[in-house]
């Protein structure tokens, strides 16, 4: 093929909302891991939206909200999946529909994505070492409590809390730039 | 609901998002959250920031956090799935999707942003068993040049946690140093209407300066990779062909009653084809001879900065 031909070839509709996709995956990633647990299942979902999304492209009206868009889809393949791969320890799905029905607008995550930063860095050095640990080596609570010095119930306190005061420092922030 | 609800439930958001929910307790959030919008709302909340620390420590450098060394995310299978599904869409969406995993939060306003820094290194010697070995750097991602980890102390408190490094005192060097290679391969390229720069800063401190105390940061990109940079490092008689661009500051602190840390910053635009930048925080004396005293280093944060310059 001429290679700028190719170039200058207008992308399908399908080529556009895929890359809209693309440039909003890390927005509905997070949306489907707030509500998916499971790393490989939240994978699957994400496959499984990508696979809708292409084939309704032709039904996405260019100039809307994509991102709302995509988050309505991913909605209901992650409920589709909880119905898919009954698991025990887990939410019911009643509440999964429940949680999907009011979750937060795309604008209010990114919004929340943007404040998280500046809430990391104000964290001490020993809960920014539990974060890594738990989320970049997905350590599980007792290698992360050996690491540590703690015990691993110490360790999931500490998670949690450090989650919480997370929470309350973007709300803080999310809150003065409202 | 009352405060102490507010606690039980989060503790079990945070279980049910750590997938240790016992059954029982998966039934009673459960009921929770069907019942109550606002423990939805809580859950949520929560539910976003553990979702989005996990998206922005898979997706950047784990050394833009904790100083750590990097352990790249397994990559998920399903992005190769779907390139494998979508092979007309492919070749344009490889390169937006390792933007859009080193770029996590940045990227919604990537377009409209003028400037925008991403902190990849941050280094406060928190751990006691820092081990900084040799003078100049072998490999990428780990600090070089004898640091030594020790407590902050009342006069002398640190800057971010509760420790410093302290500069190895060894007498035939005037400066000594702590230094860096940051892999820029690890890290998505900038898109084409953005100029890339490298950002240093680092406090230093030294509880008895003289009038010929420095402190000083340089910045050297290259093109070698990170474990080639060291020969051409040291033969001196070539280096200037082959350093792509360098900047050094020299910072010589106004002597006061208390010794207080002075922060030194650098800046450096990265030229293209630079695969390496050599990062190297120094402290010494412009003069050689007199008494080597102890010198400290904290909060040392490396960044790079994508500015935006649209093409004509």
């Amino acid at each position: 093929m001429n290679e700028s031909q190719d170039e200058h070839e207008a992308p399908t509709v399908t080529e556009t909302v895929q890359l809209l996709f693309v440039r909003h995956e890390n927005s509905i990633r997070s949306f489907v891991r707030s509500l998916q647990p499971s790393l490989s299942d939240a994978d699957d979902v994400m496959q499984e939206t990508f696979l809708t999304i292409s084939r309704k492209a032709s039904s996405f009206e260019p100039g809307t909200n994509f991102l709302a868009w995509a988050c309505g889809i991913a909605r209901l393949k992650v409920l589709e999946n909880f119905r898919q791969n009954k698991r025990s320890n887990v939410l019911a799905d009643t509440a999964i529909i429940a949680l999907a029905e009011d979750a937060p607008t795309p604008e209010l995550l990114i919004e929340r994505e943007l404040a998280l930063e500046a809430c990391i860095e104000k964290l001490a050095p020993r809960m920014r070492d539990l974060l890594w640990r738990r989320y970049s080596r997905r350590q599980s609570s007792v290698e992360m409590a050996d690491a540590a010095g703690m015990s691993s119930t110490a360790v999931r306190v500490a998670l949690s809390k450090t989650r919480a005061m997370l929470r309350d420092c973007i709300h803080a922030k999310t809150r003065v730039a409202e | 609901m009352n405060m102490n609800d507010h606690g039980e439930i989060d503790t079990l958001i945070s279980a049910c998002l750590d997938g240790c929910l016992s059954d029982a307790d998966a039934d009673r959030l459960s009921r929770w959250i069907e019942e109550s919008s606002e423990v939805r709302q809580r859950y949520w909340e929560l539910a976003s920031v553990h979702a989005m620390i996990e998206q922005s420590m898979q997706s950047t450098s784990m050394k833009a956090i904790t100083g750590q060394v990097v352990v790249p995310a397994p990559k998920s299978g399903s992005y190769f799935r779907w390139s494998r599904i979508t092979s007309v869409a492919a070749g344009i969406l490889i390169g937006i999707f390792s933007a859009s995993m080193v770029w996590a939060y940045a990227v919604p306003l990537a377009s409209q942003t003028q400037r925008v820094s991403k902190e990849i290194v941050f280094e406060s010697f928190e751990d006691p068993q820092m081990k900084s070995p040799g003078r100049f750097p072998t490999n990428a991602n780990r600090w070089f040049g004898g640091m030594l980890s020790v407590p902050g102390k009342g006069g002398m408190p640190a800057v971010e946690g509760t420790r410093l490094g302290k500069f190895e005192n060894v007498s035939k060097y005037r400066f000594t140093y702590a230094r860096y290679v940051v892999d820029l391969d690890e890290y998505a390229e900038p898109s084409d209407e953005h100029t890339r720069s490298i950002e240093v800063s680092g406090s230093f401190f030294s509880p008895d300066l003289d009038p010929t105390s420095v402190f000083r940061i340089d910045v050297a990109a290259f093109g070698e990779t990170p474990e080639a940079v060291q020969p051409v490092w040291i033969d001196r008689e070539h280096f200037d062909d082959v350093v792509l661009q360098q900047v050094g500051r020299n910072h010589s602190p106004e002597l006061s009653d208390q010794p207080i840390w002075h922060e030194v910053k650098v800046m450096m635009e990265i030229p293209s084809g630079a695969r390496s930048v050599v990062v190297s925080l120094g402290s010494g004396k412009r003069a050689p001879g007199g008494a080597g005293s102890d010198r400290y280093l904290d909060a040392v944060r490396v960044k790079l900065v994508d500015t935006f310059k649209p093409r004509d």
